[in-house]
């Protein structure tokens, strides 16, 4: 069963998207920012996937991907940017991430790049 | 005698030397001077270039008051010294032609303005400024009186030069022409006004090129700050929808009694129109700022109006339209396939909003290297004042007391077709129905990119 790790801020989406994927048979582990996500991480914690808001207050988007990318043993967990913004893809590319949701996305668009990501990873 | 002859033959021969010397010597100033003309010419060039480069140095010194005063300076001198130089004749095709031709190629060629010479005959020239600031922006600076704002660096160059020569442009036409997405200028090249107001032409318009380029940051300032606004609430739009979404279609899951069923029904469908609007905005952002990108992939486009018709009859949107695809069985081609959906779909969307219900058809054909898409509905039509407007930003085919939406479908349209270098047009009559023909070209043509990423606007 993979794990999923949720970082958004906002509790509503996380809400919604823990229903789907737990739905879907993932395990879900959710963060309501970046800090709170690298604590996982450093404690242990080895997703199949982080889906990864940017904008989220404490720590960003930005600086977990940084943080993650210096610490070798978490640098190569695969990492799906979740953005509202209109440059979703560029996003993506630049945090050298494994694709993006661009808000509003559908169900079956968060299904499937969530098992693409974690087939590929396995 | 002899001595005497002798003489003369030699007062003669210094006389006939002297002669010799003074031919030679104009011989020689007239090669020096015709020598002169073309190095003043060839400096001409120089200059020229090296303005352009200039120009683009500052990225689009359109938007850089102080670098077009300077160039437009420097243009206007180099034109007058040229014409001292070689003369200037109106109706004759000789250098002067030749020169303007060569500094419309020039300015065109390194993007400098998007300026076509349509024709140059009889000293009326005939121009086109392409895919600028659209009508709106158009409009307004027309109505504050900044009449010739676009071509102005071209058009206040070719008055400082022509002033000191009695001449003048004459403005004959200035247009937005919709269907070419450009402005129309014709400009004549006509005797000043002897008795005529103060013969100040070359004051006046750097005036006016001030005037021109201050209103023309306030109109980019404003586009930027509408971006900007429609950009954040779309973005903030995004995430509740998103969380709404993804609840709903869990709840859809679940087994609930009939009353709820029905009235998750409707969360769905609203939902959905929500999220086709929130789409619509970002997307007009993004067109606007040029930040689309097109994915070019090999597509079926058969295969895809299918695919959009299917999920219109799965979203339940068809309203009881029939749909019919006809045509070739399959018609591939190098396209964005996300973007050509949202093309198709915008159509689809329109001849079911304005169908009446009726059946709508569908053709997917290809000739010549060319794919056609052609979309047909038979319901209320479009009225002629209406067409003129269909494919600008935030405009509507009828009144927005009887169909929403925000107007940008058709706009949306459009801008995909030709990154994609193809065209969409449309024929119509109030009561008769539409025709929406898209025609794309299967493969890229080499300048696309070009096309693409030349917004005049913003950044």
């Amino acid at each position: 069963m993979s794990v999923v790790l949720l970082v958004d801020d906002d509790i509503d989406i996380r809400e919604a998207e823990e229903l789907v994927l737990e739905d879907a048979g993932y395990r879900v582990v959710s963060a309501a920012n970046g800090e709170e996500a690298l604590a996982a991480l450093e404690n242990g914690l080895r997703p199949a996937v982080i889906l990864l808001d940017l904008m989220m207050p404490v720590m960003n988007g930005w600086e977990l991907r940084e943080r993650m990318l210096r610490d070798a043993t978490i640098a190569s967990i695969p990492v799906v940017v979740v953005t509202g913004d209109t440059m979703a893809a560029q996003r993506a590319k630049s945090l050298a991430a494994a694709g993006y949701l661009a808000k509003p996305f559908a169900t079956e668009e968060l299904l499937a790049i969530v098992a693409r990501v974690t087939a590929a990873d396995s | 005698m002899s001595e005497q002859l002798a003489e003369v033959r030699g007062e003669r021969g210094d006389e006939v030397a002297e002669l010799r010397a003074r031919i030679e010597e104009l011989e020689r100033r007239l090669a020096s001077a015709e020598k002169r003309g073309e190095d003043e010419r060839t400096r001409f060039r120089a200059t020229l270039y090296e303005a352009v480069l200039y120009g683009l140095g500052r990225t689009l010194s359109l938007y850089d008051p102080a670098s077009v005063r300077v160039l437009v300076r420097e243009m206007g001198r180099r034109i007058r010294e040229y014409f001292e130089e070689v003369g200037y004749h109106v109706s004759s095709g000789s250098t002067p032609k030749e020169v303007f031709e060569n500094t419309t190629a020039f300015f065109v060629a390194n993007g400098f303005v998007d300026f076509e010479v349509v024709s140059w005959t009889d000293g009326l020239i005939r121009g086109r400024w392409r895919h600028l600031l659209g009508l709106r922006a158009y409009q307004r600076i027309v109505a504050a009186g900044g009449q010739t704002f676009i071509s102005c660096p071209l058009n206040a160059m070719l008055h400082d030069g022509l002033e000191p020569l009695g001449k003048e442009l004459a403005l004959e036409k200035n247009e937005f022409d919709l269907e070419k997405d450009c402005v129309e200028s014709w400009e004549r090249i006509a005797d000043l006004e002897p008795d005529g107001p103060e013969p100040d032409t070359g004051r006046h318009l750097s005036l006016d090129a001030e005037r021109v380029l201050e209103l023309e940051r306030e109109q980019s300032r404003q586009l930027r700050v509408r971006d900007d606004f429609i950009r954040i609430a779309s973005h903030e739009l995004a995430t509740p929808l998103t969380a709404m979404e993804l609840t709903l279609s869990r709840l859809e899951k679940a087994d609930l009694p009939n009353g709820a069923a029905r009235a998750t029904k409707v969360l769905r469908r609203q939902v959905h129109r929500l999220k086709l609007l929130v789409t619509e905005m970002l997307d007009t952002t993004r067109l606007q700022i040029g930040r689309i990108k097109l994915e070019r992939e090999s597509v079926d486009l058969v295969q895809l109006t299918r695919g959009v018709i299917d999920s219109l009859e799965a979203g339940r949107q068809l309203k009881g339209c029939a749909i019919e695809l006809r045509g070739a069985g399959s018609v591939v081609g190098t396209w964005d396939s996300a973007r050509l959906e949202q093309v198709v779909s915008n159509l689809l969307d329109n001849a079911i909003k304005y169908g009446e219900g009726r059946p709508i058809t569908v053709d997917v054909t290809a000739k010549d290297g060319r794919a056609h898409l052609v979309v047909r509905d038979r319901g209320i039509g479009i009225s002629p004042e209406a067409m003129k407007r269909l494919f600008n930003p935030f405009e509507r085919g009828v009144s927005v007391q009887h169909y929403g939406g925000l107007g940008l479908g058709l706009y949306i349209a459009r801008r995909i077709v030709r990154m994609h270098g193809g065209t969409i047009s449309v024929e119509s009559e109030p009561g008769k129905g539409a025709v929406f023909d898209v025609e794309l070209p299967l493969a890229p043509k080499i300048d696309d990119a070009f096309l693409v990423e030349s917004p005049l606007m913003g950044r």
